[in-house]
């Protein structure tokens, strides 16, 4: 702490000019939340295991007869991914709330909304992304017909950005409620079923042999709007949330 | 260039009673301004006010005599803020947090700015335990650090002194003195008597 | 006119003129519940192909019509809001919910009570259907985002937000009385649009009145013809 004491002599401090450096700060920002969510691995594991979980109880609860699953498991996947993403969410600011760097994060020179983006980025990588991998390993036990895995995978990497980006808005929302889980869920749930209509399309046409790329297309624009409008929302949201 | 941090009628209402109100503040380069009031006072809203974090008040703001909103940028830039919480992830090191923290500002910053910044708060040796394993009170000087690492003209301290040993908090005394001198400025709200010094400045709430 | 506007915009005035027009506005309202009520099904002619049942579309019709163009008010309220932090506007949003969410539900119930000599069930994941209670459910999202934000903020500090403050205020659901209960002069547009088995006359406006709506159904309606019943046995039959 002797630093200072050396400019005693200089009575006059330097002022900072607004500077760049965003390049830097999401880079950061993405190494900071990669680097704490692989420490608690079992975080990132959870909605992988509950996805795994819910399609398992299906075949049991339903039937295991395979053309009936086969006929339902793209809603199946679909909605199973979609609860699995809402589970997680409800953390992705939460942590940052409690200790303080949240509000950090809101007095950073830097456009919050690219931040924001940057912690939806890794909750995308470390949940949409792995689920999308899983899922046509789940599809063979559902007897999901060949052909259709590609566009499975491909459906769910699509959608759960988009899931991601639009969940996040509420997870802002609610971050300085003390129980906001359950909140979060009523608020996000409606806004996902267009992503669900499409990317369970997507499935069921690759089922029936129909073109998939119009679904796709779909999924691609849902993405591109909510990434256009969703980090300024969410740093609204996290203005609102924090300061009143 | 010198700073000046300046409010104008600034007022608050908390559940339909005035915190504050019609409160003219200027605030120099070369001081410390010390918010003093009982607990509920409203100082740590008041502290929130003048960082630019709250913005329903009455009143207008002004920072170099440009209104804080088309300053908000440049204000920021110059400005540190530390809170009641930290703000140290307990997942990540000291170190890890710093990197971060000078991130945010634009600047990749170098290993060893940050071992000396830490060495200056006294965790030499504490660099690479994660932070959720050291005391509050350390956990409160990896956030302290930030006051050496990142060169900040106007500093914004709630209650820094919270859980600070007693050669901590001397020390801490002396920096802020050392950077108003320098021509900096300190905002601080503490329960601990500060030394009588000429560059310190009371203002009484509530 | 620009200064009218801008003294509206202050709670304090604005509860002032609204407290000396609510008995008013509760005698109109009163009074056209009633001629409604009482013309729509007593005397108003029974119709040729659904006899007595039709006239639900009373109570039906207002209801649906209510709970789409006042969440879209929502909306830009609190547009409104946001970009010139008018408080009325936060204020108008706050108690507009409530009353959206209550005429959704009755627009739904009272079309399943439709539903059943009509169309013999009391359900269908129909288009429009499922839009409305999608649409219920956004309103009572609000409506617990609100509360939840309410309860919270009684301990922190803002200047006159609207919500959390309500209890200074008991005459903030004026303006909604008047908009509760259109006249059901506008029932023989959407007479049509009731009949939905008759064929999509109305729907164009019908989806054309909540963004909501616009942008659900189409994708609804393509859902649901992919889902029916004979494609998905051709397609697995084959």
């Amino acid at each position: 702490m002797q630093r200072s004491h050396a400019q005693l002599s200089t009575p006059e401090m330097a002022m900072h000019a607004p500077q760049g450096g965003l390049l830097v700060a999401i880079k950061a920002t993405l190494k900071r939340d990669l680097t704490l969510m692989l420490r608690r691995r079992g975080e990132v594991l959870n909605p992988l295991v509950f996805f795994a979980l819910v399609i398992t109880l299906f075949p049991i609860g339903i039937s295991p007869d395979p053309e009936l699953l086969a006929s339902i498991a793209p809603g199946l996947f679909w909605v199973a991914a979609l609860l699995a993403a809402l589970l997680s969410l409800d953390s992705l600011f939460r942590s940052d709330y409690d200790d303080g760097s949240l509000e950090q994060l809101l007095l950073a020179p830097q456009p919050l909304a690219a931040l924001g983006l940057a912690k939806v980025a890794v909750h995308w990588l470390l949940t949409g992304l792995p689920l999308a991998l899983m899922a046509p390993l789940l599809g063979i036990m559902l007897s999901l017909p060949a052909g259709s895995y590609a566009v499975l995978a491909l459906s769910l990497a699509l959608g759960t950005a988009s899931l991601s980006l639009i969940g996040a808005i509420g997870a802002a929302l609610t971050v300085g409620l003390a129980r906001g889980g359950v909140l979060l869920s009523l608020l996000v749930l409606p806004l996902y079923i267009p992503v669900l209509i499409f990317g369970a399309g997507a499935v069921q046409a690759a089922i029936f042999g129909e073109g998939i790329a119009a679904h796709l297309a779909i999924l691609g624009a849902l993405l591109a709007l909510a990434l256009m409008l969703a980090p300024w929302a969410i740093a609204a949201s996290l203005r609102i949330s924090i300061n009143g | 260039m010198s700073l000046c941090l300046q409010a104008r009628q600034l007022a608050c209402e908390r559940d339909d009673r005035w915190l504050f109100e019609g409160l003219d503040l200027d605030i120099q380069s070369g001081e410390i301004v010390r918010i003093e009031g009982p607990n509920g006072s409203g100082k740590t809203t008041l502290l929130k006010i003048l960082s630019g974090q709250l913005t329903d008040y009455r009143g207008e703001l002004y920072w170099n005599g440009e209104p804080m909103r088309q300053a908000r940028e440049h204000f920021l830039a110059n400005l540190l803020y530390l809170g009641h919480a930290p703000g140290v992830k307990a997942g990540l090191s000291p170190l890890e947090n710093l990197a971060w923290y000078q991130a945010l500002s634009g600047e990749k910053g170098s290993e060893p700015a940050r071992e000396a910044a830490l060495a200056a708060v006294g965790l030499a040796g504490f660099e690479d335990v994660p932070a959720g394993q050291l005391s509050a009170g350390q956990q409160r000087r990896v956030a302290l650090a930030r006051l050496t690492l990142t060169p900040r003209a106007l500093w914004v301290l709630d209650e820094p002194f919270t859980a600070i040993d007693r050669q901590g908090v001397a020390a801490l005394e002396a920096q802020l003195v050392a950077h108003a001198q320098s021509g900096g400025c300190v905002l601080v709200t503490t329960h601990h008597a500060l030394t009588e010094s000429p560059v310190l400045r009371r203002i009484q709430l509530g | 006119m620009w200064a009218f506007i801008n003294k509206l915009r202050s709670p304090k005035w604005f509860y002032a003129i609204s407290a000396k027009l609510q008995p008013l506005f509760w005698v109109a309202a009163t009074l056209l519940l009633l001629v409604g009520t009482v013309w729509g099904l007593a005397f108003a002619p029974a119709d040729y192909q659904q006899g007595n049942s039709f006239r639900i579309i009373y109570v039906h019709v207002p209801a649906a019509f209510l709970a789409q163009s006042i969440f879209v008010s929502m909306a830009v309220s609190g547009l409104v809001f946001m970009v010139w932090k008018i408080k009325v506007a936060d204020m108008a949003a706050t108690v507009m919910a409530p009353l959206g969410a209550a005429m959704t539900f009755v627009a739904l119930f009272s079309g399943a009570v439709w539903g059943v000599p009509t169309w013999g069930t009391w359900w269908m994941w129909d288009a429009r259907l499922t839009s409305m209670l999608i649409l219920l459910f956004l309103y009572l999202g609000v409506i617990a985002l609100r509360g939840a934000f309410s309860s919270r903020d009684s301990g922190s500090c803002r200047v006159g937000a609207g919500h959390g403050r309500r209890h200074q205020y008991p005459h903030h659901q004026v303006l909604c009385r008047l908009v509760l209960y259109p006249s059901p002069a506008c029932h023989f547009h959407d007479y049509r649009a009731l009949c939905h088995d008759h064929g999509h006359v109305g729907t164009a406006a019908h989806h054309g009145i909540g963004l909501l709506q616009f942008f659900y159904c189409p994708h609804a309606d393509a859902h649901a013809q992919r889902n029916s019943p004979s494609r998905s046995q051709q397609a697995l039959g084959a």
